[in-house]
C-alpha cells in the first residue's frame, strides 16, 4: 500500500472531503438564494396578474359612489369651464421658468409639515433630510424660489403627509372620497390633508394666524398654487377622459393602484 | 473518488449552470433587444419629416399601428383585461371581435402617450426576466422632462411581446398599470350592463376616436 492510498483511506481525508462537500453545498445554496433575491427585486415580475388585479379592485371601499360620482362630474365641469381656461391663460402669460420657481416656492413653504410628519412616522433620516432641504432652499434658494438642495446639493424631495402618518399608526382608510376641486382621496388621507394644509400650514404666517379675517389672502394663495400646478399638466386630463370608458372608475383605479403600491412598501 | 467529484460537479452544474444553458438553446434575444428597437422605430415615425402635419396624421398613425402589431400581444392583453370567467365564456369569434376593438383603443392610448412628447428618445434602465415573462424599465426623455415607462412582456413564438404598459411619472411617483386600469373599468361595466353593454361602449368609443383622428 503506497502513501497515496493510505491518505485517501485516512480520517484526515474523510474530514477534508466532508468539510469541502459541506462548504461547496453552502456556496451553492448561497448562490441560489442570491439569484432568487435578485429576482424578488422587481415586484412586477410577480406574474399572478389575474389574482393581483382581482384583489386590487377592492382595496378601498366606495359606499358613497353615487355622491362621489356627483362630485366627479362637478370637478369635470369645473375643470373644463374654469380651471383649464384660467390655467391655459396663466401658462401663456407666465414663462415656464417662473412657474417652476413658483412651484418650488410653495413646495418649500410646506417643508416644515413634512419634517414633522416624517418624524412622526419614525423616518428620522428623512426628516433630517427635509430639514436640510428647507434650510438650504430658504437661504441659498432665496425663500425657496430655487430648489438648490436638489440641483446643487443632490438632496431630492422627500414626501411625507399626515395621511401616511395616520396609516403608520394603523388608522384605516375609511372609504373612497372625491373632493371638490381636488379629486381622489380617502377619509383618512383627506382628514390628513386638511390638517396638513390648514392646521399646520405655514401659509398662516401671511395672514396673521386669523383665517376668518383674511380669507381672500388664503384663498388666493391656494388657488395660485393649484392653478400653477395644473399649468404643467394641461391636456392630460382630456386625454385620459377620451381613452377611458368610465373615467370615474379609471381615476379611482389609478388611486387604488398607487395606494396598493405605497402600502406594500 | 472521481465519481464523487463527478457527482459534485453535476450537482453544481444542475443548480447553477443548467438554466443558462437551456435558456441559450432557445436562441431568443433578450427582451430589451427586442423592445428598444421597436420603441425607436415608433419614435422615428413620430418625428419623420415626411409624415409631419395634421393631414398626414392618419398615415402616421397607420404606420405606428402596423409596428405595434409586431411587438404587442393583443390577445394576451385582452385575455387579462377581461374577468377570467368572461373570457372563458366567449367563443372564438367573439374573442377575435373583442381583441380587434380593444386593440384599437390601446393603439390610440399608446400613440397618444408618445405624441405628447416633442423630440424624444427612449433610454434603457433595467430588465428582469424568467423563462416566459419579462419586465423592461425604460425612460422616455425629451429636453424638458423624463418619464418612466415599464413594459411587461411575454415570450411567444415570434419573440418577446408586450402585454402591459406601466406608467410612472417621475421616479418617486407610484406606478399605474394600463392593463389593470382598463380591467377595473371593464369589470364594473360588465357588472352593470353585461358584456353586450361593454361591447357597445367600446364600439362607440373607437368609432369616436377614429372620426377625430
Amino acid at each position: 500500500m503506497n502513501k497515496k492510498t493510505k491518505y485517501f483511506g485516512s480520517i484526515q481525508y474523510m474530514r477534508f472531503s466532508i468539510g469541502s462537500t459541506v462548504l461547496i453545498l453552502i456556496l451553492v445554496i448561497a448562490g441560489l438564494s442570491v439569484a432568487r433575491a435578485e429576482n424578488d427585486l422587481d415586484e412586477l415580475l410577480d406574474f399572478n396578474y389575474e389574482e393581483e388585479a382581482e384583489s386590487q379592485d377592492v382595496v378601498v371601499a366606495d359606499p358613497l359612489e353615487a355622491v362621489n360620482r356627483g362630485i366627479f362630474i362637478f370637478n369635470d365641469k369645473a375643470y373644463i369651464w374654469v380651471i383649464d381656461p384660467v390655467a391655459s391663460t396663466y401658462k401663456d402669460v407666465v414663462a415656464e421658468d417662473i412657474r417652476g420657481c413658483i412651484s418650488s416656492f410653495f413646495y418649500n413653504l410646506e417643508e416644515p409639515i413634512r419634517i414633522f410628519n416624517a418624524a412622526l412616522q419614525g423616518r428620522m433620516s428623512d426628516s433630517a433630510r427635509i430639514l436640510s432641504r428647507f434650510v438650504l432652499n430658504s437661504i441659498l434658494g432665496v425663500y425657496g424660489f430655487a430648489d438648490v438642495a436638489t440641483t446643487e446639493f443632490n438632496i431630492p424631495p422627500v414626501k411625507a403627509t399626515l395621511g401616511e402618518t395616520f396609516a403608520r399608526w394603523g388608522v384605516g382608510d375609511g372609504c373612497y372620497l372625491v373632493i371638490p376641486f381636488m379629486g381622489s382621496s380617502t377619509v383618512r388621507d383627506f382628514t390628513g390633508d386638511v390638517i396638513d394644509s390648514f392646521g399646520t400650514s405655514p401659509y398662516w404666517y401671511w395672514t396673521d394666524y386669523k383665517f376668518a379675517n383674511d380669507w381672500p389672502a388664503m384663498m388666493s394663495l391656494y388657488s395660485t398654487r393649484q392653478i400653477n400646478r395644473v399649468s404643467f399638466r394641461l391636456g392630460e386630463y382630456e386625454d385620459i377622459k377620451e381613452l377611458t370608458l368610465d373615467p370615474y372608475i379609471a381615476f379611482r383605479n389609478v388611486y387604488y393602484q398607487k395606494r396598493a403600491e405605497s402600502d406594500s412598501n | 473518488m472521481r465519481i464523487l467529484y463527478f457527482f459534485m460537479g453535476l450537482l453544481i452544474f444542475c443548480t447553477v449552470g443548467a438554466p443558462d444553458v437551456i435558456a441559450q438553446k432557445k436562441q431568443y434575444p433578450e427582451p430589451k433587444e427586442q423592445l428598444l428597437p421597436f420603441v425607436d422605430r415608433v419614435l422615428e415615425v413620430l418625428v419623420d419629416k415626411e409624415l409631419q402635419g395634421a393631414e398626414k396624421k392618419i398615415e402616421r398613425r397607420q404606420k405606428i399601428m402596423d409596428l405595434a402589431q409586431e411587438r404587442f400581444d393583443f390577445v394576451e392583453f385582452s385575455r387579462l383585461v377581461l374577468p377570467d370567467d368572461q373570457w372563458k365564456a366567449l367563443s372564438g369569434g367573439e374573442r377575435d371581435h373583442f381583441v380587434s376593438l380593444f386593440k384599437k383603443l390601446l393603439e390610440f392610448a399608446y400613440i397618444n402617450k408618445l405624441e405628447g412628447y416633442g423630440d424624444q428618445k427612449v433610454v434603457f434602465v433595467k430588465q428582469r426576466f424568467n423563462k416566459t415573462r419579462a419586465v423592461v424599465h425604460t425612460k422616455l426623455i425629451d429636453e424638458k422632462s423624463e418619464e418612466q415607462v415599464i413594459y411587461l412582456m411575454i415570450l411567444r413564438d415570434n419573440g418577446w411581446m408586450i402585454f402591459d404598459i406601466v406608467l410612472q411619472g417621475t421616479k418617486d411617483e407610484k406606478k399605474v398599470s394600463i392593463l389593470k386600469n382598463y380591467r377595473a373599468q371593464f369589470k364594473e361595466i360588465i357588472a352593470n350592463e353585461q358584456y353586450s353593454g361593454l361591447l357597445k361602449q367600446l364600439e362607440e368609443r373607437v368609432a369616436d376616436l377614429e372620426k377625430k383622428s
